[in-house]
Order: C-alpha cells, then structure tokens, then sequence
C-alpha cells in the first residue's frame, strides 16, 4: 500500500474530531465512552502511520505498534471502569444522562 | 489495489463514527462503533501491521464493544421508552455549541499538521510482509519496555479489582431507603 | 598616674542594688494589698534600704575624695577601676569602665550626699503613698545612673547614664501618673531630652571619627594636636555636644521641660531638678574642657545661650504664682549662670556654683515641699501668707536658702555668682554684654527669691483659717533641711575669692581638671581683674543683693496687692512673662501642631487609605478572583471537557506559532 502517510493522518484527525464532537454533543454517557474509544482509536492510527513512515524493511520501527498495544490495553481498562461507574450511577439515578452527573458542583 | 481499499475502509471508518455520534439508539451507536473498529482494523491490515489488525479485533471488537453492549442491554438502554427518556439526545446549550468549536478547530488543526509536514515516501516493501513481527514485538517488549508492561499489567489488575468493587450492589439492608429494589437494573 | 581601685565600683553599685530590692518589695506590698494585708512594715523597710544605701554611697564617696587628697603627694590624679571591654569593633574599643579623678569626686559628694539628704526627707514626704517601695526603687535607681555618668571613664558610658536619668526622670515625674497631667509632663521632659540626646550622639560621631576613641582622657589629651587641622570639627562637635546639655541642662530652647516637671513629688524636683540631673551638662563641658577651649566661638555661644536663659527664666520666675514654679524657673536660671561661667572659661567657678546651687536649691524645694505639705498640697503663694508663726523651721531654712540663692553677702551663693561674673567681665570684648545680662539676671534673682519669702512667710493669711491648718513637717523632713541651710550659709568658704587672701579650696582642688583647657584656651594669659575691680564687684554684687531682696520682700509685705496691679496694668507683659516669653506656645504652634497634623495625615492617609487599601484590596481581589475562577468546577463534565479541549488547542496553536516562528 502506497498510499501517502498525510492521507493517514487525516483520517486520524477526522475521526478524533468527530469523537470530540461526540463527546459534547451526545448527553448519554455511554456515547461519551464511546466518542473516548473513537479519539484513541485516531490515536492509533496515527502511531501505526508513524511506525510505518519511519520503518525500512531491514529496520523496522516498533515503537508504534507497541505503543498502540498499550493504548488499547488501556481503553479497555477505561472503558470496563468507565462502564461500572456508569453502572454504579444508574443504580442511583435511574438514568445515563451526563446532566445528572453534577454533584460535584459548587 | 490496495490503495483503494484503504480508501474505502477510510470511508466506512468515518461514516460509521458519524454514525457513533448522530444516531438516537444506543444499540445502533455501538453496533456503529463496531463497523468503525472493523474498518480500522482492515486499515492496519493494509499497512502490514498485522498483529495490531488482530489485537484490534480481539480486544476492541471482541471484548470492549461486547461489554458495551452487555451493559446497554443491562440497562435497556434501547428500547423507545428508554431512549426517548434521555430527551434532546444531542445538547443544544451553549457547552454544544462550544464543543462543537472545539471539534472543529481540532479537525482544522489536525489538517493543517498533516498537510504542512514534508514526509519522505513510504518505503515500497513494508506492504507485503508482517511489518510487526511478534517475536521482534515481544523481544521489545518484554525488555527494552518490560516496565510500562508490567505496569500495565498491575493496572488491569487493579482495573479488575474496582470494576468488581463499583458495580457491585450493596446488600446491606438499608431501612430508611426503599429504592434499591429488585426493579430496573438489577444484576 | 592612676591607680586601681575595685571599690569604687560599691558607688553606683549599692543604690542600684537598692532599687533592684525595693522594687522587690514594691511587688510584695502589690501582692500583700491585693489579698487584703497591711504593708506598713514593707514600706518602712524600703525606706530604710534606700536610706542606707545611699548613706554607704556616700561614705565610699568620702573615702575616694580622702583617697585622691592624700594621694596628691604622691602625684595621684585619679582612681580607675576597669571591668570590661564592651565594644571592641575594629579601631572602635569602648571599655566599662570607672574613673574618679578630682572633678568626678567632688561631682559624687554631691550626688550622694544631697541624695542622701533628700532621700532621708522623702522618707518623711511620701508617707502614705501607695506607691512609696516604687518610689524609692526610683529614686535609688536614679542616683545609681547619675552615678554612672559621673564616674564613667568613656562617652559611651556617661551617655548610658545620661538616658538612664533620663528615664528615671521620666519615671519620677509621671510618678502620679493617674492625675494625667503627671504623665504629659513627664512625656514632655523625656521627648525634649531626646532632641538633645539626637545632638549628643551626633557630637560622639564626629568625635569617634576624629579621635577614633570615645574615652574622654584620651580625647582630652589628644585635642592640642588636632586641634590644628580638625579644628571646625572639633568646634562642630562640642557645639553638638553643647546641644545635648541644652536638652538635659534645660537651657534654650529646650528647658520648657522643667517648669511642667513640677508635677512630680517635690523630693524629685530637689534631687533630679536642682541637683543632679539637670547639672550633667556642665559636667560634660567640664569634663572635655579641652574640647570646648579649642572652640572659644563655641564658647561664646555656649556663654551667649547661658546668659539669655537666665534672663528670661529669671523674669520669668518674678510673675509665677505656683512657688514651685518659681524654683522651676529659678533653677534655669542658675543653670544659665553656670553655663555663662563655662562660656567664659571659668570651669571651676561653674562647678562651684554647681554646688552651691545644689545645696540652696535643693533646700529651697525641700522647704517648698515642707510647705505644700503643711498647706495641704495647696502651691499657690496667693493662697498662703503668714506661715512663719505656723512652720517656723521650715521658714528659717527657706530663707537661708533664698538669701543664698539670692546673694546676700557671705553666703555661699554670693560667692560663687560674684564670681561667674567677675570672670565674665575680666575676659572682655563681647563678653560685656554677657556679664550685663547676668547682672540683670542677679538684680532679678534677688527679687524673685525675696518675693517668694515675703508671699509665703509673711502678710496676712490668705487662706481660709478653719479649712486650712498648716502644721509644721516632722523631724524626718526638717532635718535635712538645717544640714542644707547649713551647707547653704557656709560653703562659701570653699571659694573664697583671691581678694581675701585665703586659698580658694575649690580652684586648688580642680585646676589639674581644667589645666589642659585653660592651656588652649588662654595659653598662659588668663584673664586677671585688678584687686580693686575684684572689691568693686564684690561691693556691687552685695548691693544689688540687698537693693532688690529689699524690693522683692517689701514689695509682697502686704499680700498679693503687687502682683494683682501688675496684671492690671499691664496684662499683655504679665502674661508674656508668665509664659516664658512665649516660647511653649511657640512650640506648640511650630512643632507640636504640624507633627499632629503630618501624623494624622500618614495615619489616615497612608495607613489607612493607601497601605490597608493595598493589602485589604489584594485580599479582595484575590477573593473575586477565586470566586470566579470557582464556577469553572461546576460538576458537569462537558464544561471541564471543554476546557480541556479548549486549552489544547490553544496551547497547540502556540506551540505550532512559535515552531513557525523558530
């Protein structure tokens, strides 16, 4: 695959955007998570873009890939812990919406 | 050929995330989110990373859009009722508006950066063969990056550990509060 | 040549001891009161410490002056006894330490011996103040600080007792503090002696500076030498030096002081006011005499300012109604002699009438206060009259002691001011003037002194015979008057003038002192009046004595009729005279009122306004600052999204602008 790594990046930062756009315009909260799985999976994307820009075949760049496997063990561990708060709060509040979660107000 | 079908995983990608984002039903959000896991994961494919192809599928696909799925369906998120609960499903205050900024000047920023650097070509050979050889993958990692693993290792442990202590439900009879009853969302 | 001599460090020791025991008991009467149990028997026992202190101070005092004469032989000048270096800081080295040489021996008979005399009459005075432990805890400490100024071989030592007189000063005035005007007064008398105490330590630094040492024997040694190319600033010195013994020595400007220090119990005005405190000016100036002669401008100026303040305190003194305040002004006045002396370069003479001074003066207050006592705390002669039949002890010693301030022939005080003005008139030139001025000055004192008599002792009762029943004082207070008047009537025999043919006790006794001043000042040709100019001046000085007491006293035989008519017919000088020629009132509108106004302004305005404004401000602003700052944690999480978001992007943006930039 020849295509160029610019075009790789963009695809990176379109889907970041949309999940940034998803995490302030949706007000369940399991969306949100789900926006926040979007950005890192850009996030992803761009580390492979990067890992495949700066390897040569004799020498190959690993950092990228390994990186991105951290990032995914790391969503998943948001995620799983994201999801049990969520959990924990609709047991309370009998909803998922992001407006109930202001107690921590002033 | 294979640079089109990158293009065409890219198209799905981006379509399915906007998918995330604008439909109503939580089910049909996850179900988009897994189209877009998939088409990402095809991208890696294509640039020779196939490894990470496959982790993406197992944990992404397989494992963290599963118990998204479980905990939707937990909370009958996707029946009508519920859904037409959370109202508005998409906030039209000014924090939308200022989101909806910020979004966008991410998008414009991100063009501009990947626009504006000056890439050398991409060496022609990586395409045919694993560029993420797992035995190279594991020498790195279990030496030169041994630590992060570890503690990422010890992370998921503990991640275990507090999901099971969040979401765990509390027996203990409380008499001044009736509402922890068997009804909506019991486990 | 010197020599060791450890005891003499007993002088100033035991009265300090004194005090330091009879505040003990001061306390112990406090505590013993407040549970409710007499005291009677502290307060005697603290009398008798001060007493006794003072007795034993007195007699070392004696064996330092035997010791010093019998030494003469030998060529013994002077006692010293050194205990420490104090400050040792590069070419600077202060040493504690004490010297007793003729001058310092003669100054501490008089401390001790007056201060004992006055201490055994207060004894008798204060019985029955609440306050009497505390009192002579004072009184003891006084004498040891006077002491110390006294005996200390270094500026820096004698500056120490300086202020620590003043401070018992103002200790001793405010004594009755709960009156209130007590306290102002004090306050008064401590802040004018600090602008002199500002003028003496700006002297000490120029003579640290020229000198590189503050012990007065070296200094005094080293002056010929200097004198030659220093000589402006040895004259700038002596004259700030002379600045500080205005402020203690209550000469113009600043001895509007001593007439509000009345306030204070009369044994203070006799010892603190007459006899000792008020004299350490002159003993500076006598002390570094040639310092003063290598400056004879400065001693002009110094006889100049002595020679006014006694006109105008002695003009002063002739309208005062409040007896007290009569040898308030009269005590300045005497000090004005006594400074003329030393602007004429007659230190002994102003030593002389030091201590002639010291003893009429002090008896005259101690009569004084004998008499307010009797009259039950009444001070207005107006209101008194005829008290010799009722207070005949009191009145013998008090006109003894008014004869001698006034000048009646062969008493003490004849003497020693006929010769302030002999020596006055034989050095010449400009100082004719001066010696006129004194001799007004005399003409003054001798009416004043007599009036002072004649309102008090004699006419009719002025007062309200069934209300007041004046009684004469007890033996505690009326003998020490008799050994005063004594002293007062014979210590004339010590300063005989040269005309007699007998020795002068006190110019033999302190010309080695005053040797290396009259060296530089007169270089051998001391100024000489004639035998007979000598008998003329003795002659005149009698007269007018006599023509003005007999003025003086029968001017007031009938009452108040004298002063009445004064104020009748010319108000606006009886008033000008009453208030010291103005000058209080000219403080108050020059100083007093723009520092109220200038502190005002700071307290308010700057204080107030500008620096609480500034610190109060910041408090607020930084209040509202958080207040605002605070809605940015609402709870929700959209919001901390955003400015997570927003503060990316910005920062991106940055770092992309300065990556182009660079």
């Amino acid at each position: 695959m020849n295509v160029p790594t610019e075009h790789m990046l963009i695809l990176a930062g379109i889907l970041f955007s949309i999940g940034v756009a998803g995490f302030f315009l949706r007000r369940n909260l399991i969306v949100v998570l789900m926006s926040i799985e979007l950005m890192l999976n850009a996030a992803n994307i761009t580390f492979i873009a990067a890992a495949r820009q700066h390897s040569t075949v004799g020498d190959l760049s690993l950092e990228g890939p390994i990186f991105a496997i951290f990032v995914i063990a790391i969503a998943a561990v948001e995620a799983a812990v994201g999801l049990a708060l969520v959990i924990a709060l609709f047991r309370r509040k009998q909803t998922v919406s992001v407006d109930a979660v202001n107690l921590l107000r002033d | 050929m294979a640079d089109f079908l990158f293009y065409v995983a890219a198209l799905v990608a981006v379509l399915t995330a906007l998918g995330v984002v604008a439909l109503k039903n939580p089910v049909m959000s996850v179900t988009s989110l897994l189209g877009c896991f998939f088409s990402v994961s095809m991208i890696y494919l294509l640039a020779g990373f196939q490894f990470i192809a496959a982790i993406q599928i197992m944990v992404y696909a397989g494992a963290i859009m599963v118990l998204f799925l479980f905990v939707v369906m937990l909370l009958n998120l996707g029946t009508d009722e519920m859904t037409d609960q959370v109202e508005q499903h998409i906030g039209k205050g000014a924090r939308a508006k200022a989101g909806i900024g910020v979004a966008l000047a991410m998008l414009v920023l991100s063009l501009v950066a990947a626009l504006s650097t000056r890439f050398d070509g991409v060496d022609p050979g990586l395409a045919e063969n694993g560029n993420d050889p797992v035995p190279a993958l594991a020498g790195e990692m279990f030496t030169r990056y041994s630590l992060p693993f570890e503690a990422a290792s010890v992370l998921l442990l503990a991640t275990a550990v507090g999901v099971m202590v969040l979401a765990k439900r509390h027996r203990s009879p409380r008499p001044a509060s009736g509402a922890n009853r068997e009804t909506g969302g019991a486990a | 040549m010197t020599e060791t001599a450890n005891w003499l460090w007993w002088i100033p020791a035991l009265p300090l001891f004194g005090s330091a025991l009879c505040g003990a008991l001061h306390f112990t009467i406090l505590r013993r009161r407040r549970m409710g149990a007499s005291a009677d028997q502290h307060s005697s026992i603290s009398a008798w410490v001060a007493v006794s202190m003072m007795a034993i101070a007195f007699m070392f005092s004696i064996r330092a002056f035997l010791a010093l004469r019998s030494g003469t032989q030998f060529g013994l000048e002077s006692l010293e006894s050194q205990a420490w270096s104090w400050i040792d800081a590069g070419s600077l080295d202060v040493q504690v330490s004490m010297v007793l040489d003729r001058l310092s021996s003669v100054m501490t008979l008089v401390v001790t011996g007056v201060g004992f005399l006055i201490h055994v009459y207060a004894a008798g005075y204060m019985k029955g103040d609440p306050g009497y432990a505390k009192f002579f805890a004072y009184l003891n400490l006084f004498v040891a600080m006077m002491l110390m100024l006294v005996l200390s071989s270094s500026l820096v030592g004698l500056f120490v007792g300086w202020e620590g007189v003043g401070l018992c000063s103002y200790l001793l005035i405010g004594f009755w503090y709960t009156k209130g005007w007590p306290a102002e007064a004090a306050q008064k008398a401590f802040v004018v002696n600090r602008i002199g105490d500002a003028f003496f330590l700006l002297g000490m630094f120029l003579l640290v500076r020229v000198f590189g040492t503050l012990d007065m024997s070296d200094i005094g040694a080293s002056v010929a030498r200097m004198s030659a190319q220093q000589g402006g600033t040895l004259a700038l010195s002596a004259l700030l030096l002379f600045g500080g013994a205005c402020g203690k020595s209550a000469q113009l400007p600043l001895f509007v002081w001593l007439p509000d220090a009345m306030a204070g119990p009369t044994p203070v005005s006799a010892l603190i006011h007459a006899a000792t405190m008020v004299t350490s000016g002159i003993y500076l100036i006598v002390r570094l005499n040639p310092l003063f002669a290598a400056a004879p401008t400065v001693l002009f100026f110094i006889g100049t300012v002595g020679a006014l303040t006694a006109a105008i305190a002695g003009s002063t003194a002739i309208v005062q109604r409040d007896l007290k305040k009569v040898l308030a002004y009269s005590t300045v006045s005497q000090l004005g002699y006594m400074f003329l002396a030393l602007g004429a370069g007659a230190w002994v003479s102003a030593i002389f009438h030091l201590v002639t001074h010291a003893f009429f003066k002090a008896l005259l207050f101690l009569g004084a206060g004998s008499v307010i006592h009797g009259m039950h705390e009444e001070q207005d002669m107006h209101r008194m009259g005829g008290l010799r039949k009722h207070m005949p002890r009191t009145f013998l010693t008090f006109t003894a002691g008014a004869a001698a301030l006034s000048g009646l022939p062969l008493l003490s005080g004849f003497f020693s001011k006929d010769e302030i003005l002999a020596q006055t008139m034989a050095r010449g030139g400009g100082y004719w003037v001066l010696w006129a001025i004194g001799v007004m000055t005399a003409m003054m004192t001798a009416y004043y002194s007599w009036r002072a008599v004649s309102l008090t002792f004699f006419g009719e009762e002025r007062f309200d015979v069934n209300e007041v029943h004046p009684h004469e004082s007890g033996h505690l207070m009326t003998t020490p008057l008799f050994i005063l008047a004594a002293l007062s009537i014979f210590a004339g025999a010590f300063g005989l003038p040269e005309v007699f043919h007998v020795a002068h006790a006190f110019k033999d006794w302190l010309d080695p002192v005053v040797a290396p001043g009259n060296a530089i000042l007169f270089d051998g040709h001391a100024p000489h009046l004639t035998h007979a100019t000598e008998w003329l001046l003795l002659g005149f000085g009698a007269a007018i004595a006599l023509g003005f007491a007999h003025l003086g006293f029968h001017g007031h035989r009938n009452g108040t009729g004298t002063d009445e008519r004064l104020i009748a017919e010319e108000p606006a000088a009886a008033r000008f005279l009453t208030d010291a020629w103005g000058i209080d009132r000219a403080y108050n509108r020059l100083i007093v009122q723009p520092l109220k106004v200038l502190s005002y302004l700071i307290a308010v305005v700057v204080d107030q306004f500008a620096i609480d404004g500034v610190v109060n401000g910041a408090g607020s602003g930084a209040r509202s600052l958080g207040t605002r700052l605070r809605r940015m944690a609402d709870g929700s999480i959209a919001t901390y999204g955003l400015w997570m978001g927003g503060v990316s992007v910005g920062l991106t943006l940055v770092w992309m602008w300065i990556g182009a930039a660079a």
